[in-house]
Parts: structure tokens; C-alpha cells; sequence
């Protein structure tokens, strides 16, 4: 092996140290960060102007997010890590790492086998729909291979040396290796094999040991080395250290349940992550109590050393990041908080605050010891003040925002309002990913310009007051001592065999037992009628799963009662266990849709799909257009099977009657009460869903009497409503020529060519129209029906006259035509309620409560109304016949039923 | 509850490394013995670096 001195040092006293690939994951690491943050930022500016990067599979929101998280776990911080490893290891365990040719394999493959292969595995639709486990299956290998090559290259030259010497940053290194060399296969490939909630159990502990396991320790053991490396002064306790550490990786393998709160996992599991995350947070304040007392008398040595304060802010936030996490893991916190950015404020302050500042400071800290670097006090300076900015701007940001989301989810507001609240939110983010930015490029203009490292480390003014030799004070255990307490050599190792043990207990506890449970309990519930997905609609989740739909929507409706209210039934354990893997999803931009089955029509569904904003106008989701042949009635077979897959979300729930008053499934009719009972508080939790009053009750009615001056008013408010709510459809006019119209079926009413009576108006309104587009819009506050009720009168009210009166002979005639071609559907007086009505969606139009223009209504019989069951009478009705026909429907409008005007009248 | 012998579990252990702090102070040494090694270790690292 050559050894060039520049490159490492070898004798007999001091190990080897690989400054080579030091180097190289370092360079890396700043080459991932900024590829990472711009995939970040890239995102986040999706948020407000969904078209951004638009028209491209590659560039969507779902997989530039894949690759964002991804690129930060194991890009940026993993070549961060690795660079410090190289440099801490050999120090800790004083004997070289196994093999350098080793380490530039491991270089080569981390990067080049792994991370560069797995964004483009997933820009190219290549995935898994699970958070931190984004990696398709193929790269999970490749990453497996990289930490059993790990603990090859760090973990046998602890091996090697003593481990009852070994210093606290040695073991939390050692932890995160073995532990994340375990944790890995279970939480990225189990939920590929374990379908549903069975699987939720295991990938929601790697959402949490990803960081518990391989992020913290790490940042913990760094900040463990650059507090006393930096201020010449050892740590304050290194027993507390210990202690500390014991905890963590006893306790935080038991928290990964606590993102499935109020699920189908069963109570008891979800009870244990809950007291596990808050004994967790009392460990925190342990460790960070130790680290902050290992720098008292330090203050200017923080001030002036930037590495040191970039350790220094990074444990300060991994404090407030703990407790955060411990509070948001209680349920009535979790209620408000779960799934709004305030999740997402708390996992930018864990992997941007804690983990990158103290992967920063110890990676400035190698960077001026290592020999051939380049350091730039100065750029790393900017780049502290940059990043400090950014973040905290980013937190406090997302926090609020998270906040503001969970209090109108509580509320009766409609899902939009939530959007329309969040945008100010989303854009300060993007704004605050300028300042961290610009941070990331000090970062890399200060490990790679300034002055070059040589023999000597580089200097900070605070390093000159450092005074080595005489701040260190060994100890020498006496011989006696050392062999009355040699039993405690052994304690060390033996707690370490029983962390292990306790890890090993977690997954049994948290995973294989809920398993068990859950097992059992969809045994019990799961009904024998439940219909599995077709070939269409798996084809449609494996597009959902890649575009990363289960970013924004999640697929479970939680045992609470806004989310009973706002999405329907709880879902249950057996709904999903066909599902491989899960996509439960962990944040909500837009709605659940774990009940989408039939709430919408497929061409409603294309038409989004195709351009969101076609149809809900204040929409913020990306279109996805490349599923399409340039128009959303020309889908390609992805498309449909999209659209197959959403509307089977929640069918056999329907099919087993959720939601109502019965049992859920025939098989638990031979179960005994007490088993029932068992089963039902298993999958939710003990939540009795059927004492929220589900009914929304019959539609208000959303006229009034109005003066002329308010009903103007209203219809002023109503219009801005309407261009809000309805214009994506109905076009601003009412008249139904926007884009969006053009690919429903049947067609979204043109309003100025009917008038509704007000009944039927209030009930459309409130109840939306089966079979078409159209949806309730009972979530709408009642002033803003009113106002919009009020709009729609006065935009079709001024195109109508009273009708002409039919003479006798007419009236024979119309009478016998109608009764022997409408009035099946229709109806014999015209209203909607035919013998065949029943049966059909939308139902047919009823002439007592609509009243269409003559125009409109000749063009309805000529040609039929596509998308209804309403054909078209040109070849079996002569003109004449039509024209009179039209004039009789028309006679049916009850106009009496309807106006103030009339109620005005009567009181004159 | 499981988790919950877990963490007491955990929790004994732990008090138990604390109990032999409190009541043998000569084993306080060998806790804190690693980190003046470290200490001692980088600083011979550091004049390794500076020879």
C-alpha cells in the first residue's frame, strides 16, 4: 500500500488516517447538499406555482421530493458522516480503519451505486411510497452492502482496541453502525412482503430510527468530539455521557409507532411509542444538559470558533427538537398537529438545524486539521449566519403554518380554505430557502477556497488560547482499584448486548407483536365479500406510489372525530391488506382519500388529473399531464388506470356498510359480544365513530328576503365565490365554457340558460349532484351559499319572460307526446320522478324546479344532453312536435314555490 | 404494557450504574477515564499533525 506522507501518517503511537478520503466525502458531501437543497427548493416553489418545472414525469413534485430526503439522508449527511468517521475513528479506537482500498470502494459505491443511481431511479418513476425509504428495492441492496461494508471498515478497529476505554463518541458511532445495519432491511424491505397496517408497523419505526438510529447518534458523537477538541477542555461528565447514551438506544427504537397515532395499529403499541418518545425527551435533556455543561467558561471560544458554534447551535436544537417531538407525540398535540407543516417544520429543524450544524461543525473541525484542505474562516462564517437565518425564518415559518392548518381541519372550514391559509406560509418558506441557500454555498466556498492546510492545522483566533497539555488530565486507575471493580469492564459490553437484546425487543414489541394482533383482528373483520384490486387499479397505485401522491394525500382516516367528519368512516386495518406497501402517508396538503370511491365521476377525476386548476380553481396541485394526449378526454391507459385505482379507495368499505349503523362484517357475527368488542377497539383505537352524527341533514334553505340593495350585495360576494369555487367549471360567467368543461360529461351547467327554483338550487348547493361533476358544497360556510345562491338567481334570472300559455289543442297534443316519450324519466308532472328515475344518475331534470330557456331547451331535445341518460328526439320527433314539447315542460316550472318576489306580492 | 417494562427495565439499569457512582467513588476514575484519554489522544494526534 503506497502511503504518501501528505496523504496519512503512520507509527507506531498514532494510527493511520485516510486524509485522502477525508477529503473526497467531504468535497461530496457539499456536491450532495446543493444538489439536495436545490431538489428542496425546487418543491417547495411547486407549492406556489404548481406549473413550476411542470409538463415533465422526471421534474413532478412526488419524485424531486423522493429525491430531496433522500439526497439529504444519505447524500449530503451520509458523505459528512463517512468524512468525519474517517477522521474520528482511527482517533478513538487508535488503530487505523480496516482498509483504505476498501474505503474508496465504499466511496465509489456510496455515491455512485447509491445515491446518483437512486434519484435517477426516481425521477424515473423507480420507488417506494415510504418516507425515508424512498430507494427503490434495488438500491435498499445496494445500500445494505454499504453498512455490512461499514462495519467492516469502523466498527472492527473499535473491535480491536478496548471498548471499556472507549470514549462516548466511540459508542454512539458504533451504535449507529450496527443498529442501522439492522434497522435498515426491516423498515425499507418488510413493507414490500407485509401488506397494509401489518406493514405500517414496520416502516413507521425506520421513519424513526432513520433519524434515531443513524442521524442523531452521529451528530450526538460529533458534537461529543468537537466540544472538547475544540475548547481543550474534556467533557464534563463522561458517566452522564454514557448513561445518556444507554437511553437513547435502549428507548428510541420503541418511539418509530408514534407517527401512527390514532391508526389501525393497535392502541397498546401506539401507547408504548407515546410513553417512549416523552422518556426520550427527558433523556435529551440529559445529554444536551452534559454538552452545554462541557462548554460553560467557553463562550468566546463559541463565539469565534465556527465549527464550535455550529456544534454549539446544532445541540441547542436538538434539545428543542426532542421536546417538540416528545409534546407532538401526545395525542391531544398529535390530534392538532399530525400531518400539517408543523411536521414538517419539526423534521427541518431536526435534519437542517440539528443534524446538518453539527455535521457542519465537524466537518469544519476535520476540514482545518486535515492536511491539504483548503479552510476559509470567513465563508464558514457567512455561511453560519446564512443558514441560521434561513432556518429559524423556516421553523418558525412552517410552525405557525402547521399550526393554522390543524385549527381549520378542526373546524367545520372547507378544505380550500386551508390551502388559501397555508399560501403565505409556503411562500415564506420559499423565501427562507434563499438565505439557506446561499449558507450552503459559504459552506463550500469555505472548504474549498482560503488557505490551504499544511503540516500545522489552521488556526481561528480562539484556537490560540487553547492550551493542550495543561488542560489534560489523565487518570491512572490503580492496580488494585482496577482489578476491585474489573467487573466493570465487562458492564460496558454487557449493557451493549443488552441494547441489542432491546432493539431486537422493539421490533417485537412495536412490530411483530402488533402484527400478530392486527393479524387476528382483520381475521376477525375483514368481510368475505371484500373485492381485491383489479390489474387495472394496481397498475394505478404502482403511478400513484411513483409520483409520490401519498406525499399530499393521506389513505387513513383517523380515529378522531374532525377526521370522521371531514373524510368519513375510520379506516380499518382490513381495508388495506392488500396493499404492499402501505400508503398511509405521513403529511396532508390536499384531502384524505381513503374514502375516494365514488365520491367523484372518472371524468371529474381525468379532468384534475389533466389540470387541477380546470376544475377546483384555487387548486395547488401539479397536473399531470404526460398521462395524457394533450387533452383530459384523451388519457392514456396510466391515466385510467390512476383513476381506477382512487376510485377504488375505500369501495369495500362501502361494500361492508361502514359509516352506518351495523356490524362491520358478517364473520363476527359468530364472535361473542366481548370478542366484538375487542376487535372493534383494536383497529380504532377505542374511538366510537358512531356517536358522530354523520347526517349532514336536509339543505338549508338558502333564500331569504332579501332588499334589492342586499340581494346585490350578496350576489357581489357571491360572484367572488364563484370565480373561487366554481369558475373552473362554470367558467366566471356561469356559462360553462372553461377548459375544464369540455371533458366532463355531462357538461357543468350553463346557469345562464336555467333557472332553479330556490329549493332546488339550496339542494344542489348542499348536496352536489349524483353521477356528474358537481359536489356538495355543504363544507361552505352558509353566508357563502347564501351569497352564492344569490349570484347564480341573478346571473340566469334576467334571461327569462313568462312563458306563452298552450291552447287546448296544443295542450292535447304536448300532453299525449310528453306522456308517451318523457314521462318515464321525467315523470308525469314533470318532476324528475319517472319510473326509471330512480335508477339513474344524474336523475332527470325536473321541470317543476328548473326552468331552461327555450333555446337551450330545443338544443337539449335535438340533441340530447351527453353524459345523461337524456337522448336525442331529432329523428323520432318532427320540429313542430319539439317546439311544442319544449313550450310544455316549460309550464311546469312552479315560479310561485320559488321568489321572495311572490312572498313580497302576497304581503302587498 | 410491554413498552413499558422496557423502559423501567431500562430505567434500573440505568439507576443501577448510578447507584455504583454514588456508592463507590473510586469508580468514578474509571467512568471518566475515557475522556482524558480522548483529550490525551488529540493532543498527540495534534502534535503528530504539527511535527
Amino acid at each position: 500500500m503506497n502511503i504518501t506522507p501528505n496523504e496519512s501518517t503512520t507509527d507506531l503511537l498514532t494510527p493511520r488516517v485516510e486524509n485522502g478520503l477525508i477529503r473526497a466525502h467531504g468535497y461530496m458531501a457539499l456536491v450532495m447538499v446543493v444538489i439536495s437543497a436545490l431538489f428542496g427548493i425546487a418543491v417547495s416553489i411547486k407549492f406556489n406555482w404548481p406549473e413550476f418545472l411542470g409538463g415533465s414525469s422526471v421534474m413532478t413534485w412526488g419524485r424531486m421530493r423522493y429525491c430531496h430526503t433522500q439526497g439529504i439522508f444519505f447524500g449530503w449527511l451520509g458523505n459528512a458522516f463517512l468524512a468525519f468517521l474517517y477522521y474520528a475513528v482511527p482517533r478513538l479506537s487508535m488503530k487505523p480503519v480496516s482498509s483504505r482500498s476498501l474505503g474508496w470502494l465504499m466511496f465509489v459505491v456510496w455515491n455512485f451505486g447509491m445515491v446518483i443511481p437512486g434519484w435517477m431511479l426516481m425521477m424515473h418513476g423507480f420507488s417506494q411510497p415510504l418516507e425515508w425509504a424512498e430507494f427503490p428495492i434495488i438500491v435498499d441492496i445496494v445500500v445494505i452492502a454499504c453498512f455490512v461494508l461499514l462495519n467492516l471498515q469502523f466498527v472492527v478497529p473499535f473491535l480491536r482496541g478496548k471498548l471499556s476505554d472507549l470514549y462516548v463518541t466511540g459508542w454512539y458511532f458504533l451504535g449507529a453502525i450496527t443498529f442501522t445495519t439492522l434497522a435498515y432491511p426491516v423498515g425499507n424491505l418488510v413493507p414490500e412482503f407485509v401488506p397494509g397496517a401489518r406493514g405500517a408497523s414496520f416502516s413507521g419505526l425506520w421513519i424513526h430510527d432513520s433519524i434515531g438510529l443513524w442521524v442523531t447518534p452521529l451528530a450526538v458523537g460529533i458534537a461529543y468530539f468537537v466540544i472538547p477538541a475544540s475548547t481543550g477542555r474534556p467533557i464534563y461528565s463522561h458517566f452522564l455521557s454514557m448513561i445518556g447514551f444507554w437511553l437513547l438506544f435502549f428507548v428510541y427504537p420503541l418511539n418509530g409507532t408514534h407517527h401512527y397515532i390514532f391508526s389501525s395499529i393497535p392502541m397498546e403499541a401506539q401507547m408504548g411509542a407515546i410513553v417512549a418518545s416523552v422518556y426520550l425527551g427527558m433523556d435529551v435533556i440529559l445529554v444536551v444538559t452534559n454538552q452545554l455543561l462541557s462548554l460553560r467558561g467557553s463562550t468566546g471560544k463559541v463565539a469565534a470558533n465556527v465549527a464550535l458554534r455550529f456544534t454549539w447551535a446544532g445541540i441547542v436544537m436538538y434539545l428543542i427538537v426532542s421536546l417538540q417531538g416528545a409534546a407532538q407525540a401526545l395525542m391531544p398535540v398529535n390530534k392538532l398537529v399530525h400531518f400539517t407543516d408543523w411536521v414538517i417544520a419539526h423534521s427541518h429543524l431536526a435534519l437542517l438545524g440539528f443534524a446538518s450544524f453539527v455535521a457542519i461543525g465537524g466537518l469544519l473541525h476535520v476540514w482545518k486539521n486535515t492536511a491539504g484542505a483548503r479552510y476559509s474562516p470567513r465563508a464558514a462564517n457567512w455561511s453560519f449566519w446564512l443558514l441560521s437565518v434561513g432556518l429559524f425564518l423556516m421553523f418558525i415559518d412552517l410552525t405557525i403554518g402547521g399550526l393554522v392548518q390543524g385549527q381549520l381541519w378542526e373546524s367545520s372550514a372547507s378544505w380550500m380554505e386551508s390551502v388559501n391559509a397555508s399560501r403565505i406560509f409556503w411562500m415564506t418558506r420559499t423565501l427562507s430557502s434563499i438565505p439557506i441557500l446561499a449558507g450552503f454555498i459559504c459552506l463550500c466556498l469555505a472548504m474549498t477556497v482560503g488557505e490551504r492546510v499544511g503540516a500545522s492545522q489552521a488556526e481561528e483566533p480562539a484556537d490560540a488560547s487553547i492550551e493542550a497539555v495543561n488542560l489534560v488530565r489523565p487518570v491512572a486507575v490503580l492496580p488494585e482499584e482496577a482489578g476491585k471493580f474489573a467487573w466493570l469492564r465487562s458492564a460496558y459490553v454487557l449493557t451493549g448486548v443488552a441494547g441489542i437484546g432491546c432493539f431486537a425487543m422493539s421490533f417485537l414489541v412495536l412490530a411483530v407483536w402488533p402484527n400478530q394482533e392486527l393479524s387476528r383482528t382483520i381475521a376477525q373483520t375483514k368481510p368475505a365479500f371484500a373485492v381485491p384490486m383489479t390489474e387495472s387499479e394496481l397498475r394505478g397505485r404502482a403511478i400513484y406510489a411513483r409520483e409520490g401522491c401519498a406525499y399530499c394525500h393521506t389513505q387513513m382516516v383517523r380515529s378522531t372525530e374532525f377526521d370522521t367528519r371531514r373524510f368519513g368512516p375510520v379506516s380499518r386495518a382490513w381495508e388495506t391488506e392488500d396493499e404492499y406497501p402501505q400508503m398511509w402517508g405521513t403529511r396532508r396538503v390536499g384531502p384524505d382519500l381513503a374514502r375516494e370511491t365514488r365520491k367523484r365521476p372518472t371524468d371529474w377525476q381525468l379532468t384534475h388529473l389533466y389540470s387541477p386548476r380546470y376544475v377546483v380553481p384555487e387548486s395547488m396541485m401539479p397536473g399531470y399531464s404526460w398521462l395524457f394526449n394533450g387533452s383530459p378526454d384523451s388519457p392514456t391507459e396510466d391515466a385510467l388506470n390512476l383513476v381506477a385505482y382512487l376510485e377504488s379507495l375505500g369501495r369495500n368499505g362501502v361494500l361492508a356498510g361502514l359509516g352506518r349503523s351495523r356490524l362491520e362484517s358478517t364473520s363476527t357475527m359468530e364472535l361473542t359480544t366481548g370478542e366484538v368488542v375487542a376487535a372493534g377497539n383494536a383497529h380504532t383505537g377505542g374511538f366510537d365513530e358512531s356517536l358522530i352524527p354523520m347526517d349532514r341533514g336536509p339543505a338549508p334553505m338558502l333564500a331569504g328576503k332579501w332588499s334589492e340593495r342586499e340581494r346585490a350585495s350578496l350576489a357581489n360576494d357571491g360572484h367572488k365565490l364563484f370565480i373561487a369555487n366554481c369558475s373552473g367549471c362554470h367558467s366566471d360567467c356561469g356559462c360553462s365554457i372553461a377548459p375544464g368543461a369540455a371533458s366532463l360529461f355531462p357538461k357543468p351547467k350553463d346557469l345562464t340558460v336555467v333557472r332553479l327554483s330556490e329549493t332546488h338550487l339550496s339542494d344542489v348547493l348542499w348536496n352536489g349532484i349524483e353521477g356528474s361533476s358537481m359536489p356538495a358544497w355543504s363544507e361552505l360556510p352558509l353566508s357563502d351559499l347564501r351569497a352564492l345562491a344569490a349570484f347564480v338567481n341573478q346571473i340566469s334570472k334576467p334571461k327569462y319572460e313568462t312563458p306563452p300559455s298552450l291552447t287546448a289543442n296544443e295542450l292535447v297534443t304536448a300532453t299525449k307526446l310528453y306522456s308517451t316519450h318523457c314521462a318515464l324519466c321525467h315523470g308525469a308532472q314533470g318532476q324528475g320522478d319517472g319510473i326509471s328515475a330512480a335508477a339513474l344518475a344524474p336523475r332527470p331534470t325536473s321541470f317543476y324546479d328548473e326552468l331552461p330557456t327555450i333555446k337551450f331547451a330545443a338544443e337539449a331535445l335535438k340533441s340530447g344532453i351527453p353524459g345523461t341518460a337524456m337522448v336525442h328526439w331529432n329523428t323520432k320527433l318532427t320540429e313542430s312536435e319539439q317546439a311544442l314539447l319544449v313550450r310544455y315542460l316549460r309550464s311546469f316550472y312552479q315560479a310561485a314555490k320559488t321568489t321572495n318576489d311572490k312572498l313580497r306580492e302576497n304581503s302587498k | 404494557m410491554i413498552v413499558n417494562l422496557i423502559v423501567g427495565g431500562v430505567t434500573l439499569l440505568m439507576l443501577l450504574f448510578v447507584l455504583v457512582w454514588i456508592f463507590f467513588p473510586a469508580t468514578r476514575n474509571w467512568f471518566e477515564r475515557p475522556k482524558h484519554r480522548f483529550m490525551e489522544t488529540e493532543r498527540m494526534m495534534d502534535e503528530k499533525h504539527k511535527s
